[in-house]
């Protein structure tokens, strides 16, 4: 009986979650006449259509390669931003630590349609509009506070002796990052790049608003903005939401472990 | 290798004293240890020498040397900690090399000194393991290795041997003391083991509150404690100590006793000069056994007298049983005094 519940429990949960992204698979393989009507709930005949449509008819390929450059440089550099300002957050001795991490908290709560305007005149101003770097920028800052306090939870959890001996054994305190600390934390940066990494790869609001051409554009814009004639291209959509959805379902798949490591430091011993 | 020298070091924890202002001086080649209980900021001193910490006021030096200043890298200490401190993605050799790489040294010298502290410490066929992959006294061969490789001129150890069990301790004490004879390198020893301290060291320095108690041989610190905090810390069985109306009754005490009438006194006498019979002898006390522990080479025996706890020695065979009388030899000439409110020894001469 409890073993029923639980696995009714599971089953609602999973289905709660994985509907709609299940209800897009089976819209971007159903044939377009199909995709206007309630029955069928499945595609009666499996089509491609849809995504031959998306790279054939638009510039797709360009705006996932706009994703992907923007994801993977926001990710960098808000690792090799955010680590070492972790460290020395959480192992070093910094004047005015409580302040900092406030400063750092306060940013994490600004909600970013506040901030969408100046930014934009800002940017602007800066020659950047319509530019990946732009957006680079923009996401880099807004996820910094979220890898930096993840970080620092990792580094607080490792055992201070081995700064110490690091320290002793002559190297200098960004010496004793990079050789002891950063190798231990790997699991930490591993979660805190990904969790960057899709942040980047979703956000609308930014990316809507500072670019204007197939130049910049990230992939949810460029979805949100696929041009419908008479109609709303809703197998186009779904299709390339499934084909833009996979490569972060594999990313998170495949350092699943990894992840759950990182999130959960210092709440197991390792 | 160095004398160290310590001016006026001192402490804080915001406005909490964890050492007082300490002078003293540590030989070249000595083997030195910081000896007290948890708390007594034995630690703390030597993070001070290591320069993971700052005192707030003071010096070090070696030899000419001021050290307090630099950074830990620039005093050439290497130290070994209580949880080993080795490096769990590196290898056994990657942990020795480590602090030899630090310093740029060329490859094949790193081979060959690695090769040469593993061969010293038995850890030629381990070189290729992981920490993880290693017992606890083979994690204390690697961060001793790790701290020999490069000849420091200061040695510093941080209670290495109390995560070990009993038997290796005493086995790694004495591979210790070998490797310090063999090297001769300044060592500074922390320990809250006083038998440890007492094995191993030419010179200790018994620590409480911050504050130095005593600082003299094993030996000295053993037979001649400089107050009851010393007398109770070290020896094993723990010293007695015999107060209020019953100090009257200690054979020997009554000329200390009438030249200190108007102070309270303590008398303290250790449990391994106290001899125990099954019958009565000249001088001997009347003592209600409650305890008996036989340790194989000697029986000790625990008593109740005029209210107050007393351990002595019987030869290991006695007839002693508990709850019987048994007459315990007190020698007047190892009896120490100290005064009860202050704990300061009173001499008798």
């Amino acid at each position: 009986m409890r073993r029923a519940l639980r696995a009714a429990g599971m089953a609602l949960v999973i289905g709660y979650c994985l509907a709609p992204f299940l209800w897009q698979v089976a819209t971007s393989l159903k044939p377009a006449a199909e995709l206007m009507s309630l029955p069928p709930l499945f595609p009666t005949r499996l089509t491609f259509e849809h995504y031959a449509a998306i790279f054939a008819g638009h510039p797709f390929l360009r705006i996932i390669a706009n994703s992907a450059l923007v994801a993977a440089c926001t990710t960098l550099l808000a690792l090799a931003v955010g680590a070492p300002a972790a460290f020395a957050l959480s192992m070093l001795q910094v004047r005015g630590r409580v302040a900092i991490l406030a400063g750092v908290l306060a940013i994490s709560m600004f909600p970013p349609i506040a901030t969408v305007s100046p930014l934009f005149l800002a940017l602007a101003a800066l020659g950047l509009h319509d530019t990946v770097a732009a957006l680079i920028i923009t996401y880099t800052t807004f996820s910094l506070p979220l890898a930096v306090w993840l970080l620092m939870n990792f580094f607080a959890a490792l055992p201070r002796e081995l700064y110490a001996a690091a320290r002793v054994d002559g190297c200098t305190a960004f010496g004793a990052f990079t050789r002891v600390v950063l190798p231990l934390a790997a699991p930490g940066l591993l979660a805190a790049g990904l969790l960057t990494f899709i942040f980047a790869w979703n956000e609308f609001l930014f990316a809507l608003t500072f670019t204007a051409t197939e130049a910049a554009r990230t992939i949810p814009v460029g979805i949100a903005l696929f041009p419908g004639l008479h109609e709303v291209p809703y197998g186009e959509i779904a299709a390339a939401a499934v084909t833009v959805t996979l490569p972060v379902v594999v990313l998170a798949l495949v350092f699943q472990r990894r992840i759950v490591e990182g999130l959960t430091a210092g709440a197991v011993k390792g | 290798m160095a004398r160290i020298r310590f001016e006026g070091l001192e402490k804080r924890y915001g406005a909490q004293p964890v050492l007082a202002p300490l002078d003293l001086v540590i030989e070249d080649g000595e083997f030195f240890t910081f000896v007290g209980p948890s708390g007594c900021g034995k630690s703390t001193l030597l993070h001070l020498i290591a320069g993971i910490e700052a005192p707030q006021a003071g010096a070090i030096y070696f030899d000419h040397d001021r050290v307090d200043q630099l950074a830990p890298g620039a005093r050439d200490v290497a130290m070994v900690f209580q949880s080993y401190a080795l490096y769990p993605h590196l290898t056994v050799r990657e942990n020795i090399a480590f602090p030899l790489r630090v310093r740029r040294l060329a490859r094949a010298e790193i081979g060959r000194e690695v090769g040469r502290v593993a061969d010293a410490l038995g850890l030629a066929a381990l070189l290729d393991r992981k920490p993880r992959e290693l017992s606890g006294g083979q994690r204390q061969r690697v961060a001793l290795g790790r701290a020999l490789v490069r000849r420091p001129r200061v040695f510093l150890m941080d209670e290495p041997l109390s995560n070990l069990d009993a038997r290796l301790r005493l086995e790694m004490r004495e591979e210790l003391k070998r490797l310090h004879e063999a090297y001769r390198v300044t060592t500074i020893y922390v320990t809250h083991d006083q038998e440890e301290a007492m094995a191993l060291s030419q010179r200790i320095a018994v620590l409480s509150a911050g504050r130095v108690q005593q600082c003299a041989t094993p030996q000295q610190v053993y037979a001649d404690p400089a107050n009851l905090f010393v007398a109770q810390f070290v020896g094993s069985p723990p010293i007695n100590v015999i107060g209020g109306d019953a100090v009257r009754d200690v054979p020997g005490a009554a000329p200390l006793l009438a030249k200190h009438a108007n102070e309270p006194l303590l008398l303290g006498v250790r449990p391994a000069d106290v001899e125990v019979y099954p019958a009565p002898r000249a001088g001997t006390l009347a003592v209600e056994v409650t305890l008996i522990e036989p340790t194989g080479s000697d029986l000790w025996v625990v008593g109740r007298w005029r209210g107050q706890r007393i351990k002595g020695r019987a030869a290991p065979g006695a007839r002693i049983e508990r709850g019987a009388t048994a007459h315990f030899n007190v020698p007047p000439e190892r009896v120490y005094c100290f005064a009860a409110g202050t704990g300061g020894r009173v001499r008798v001469d």
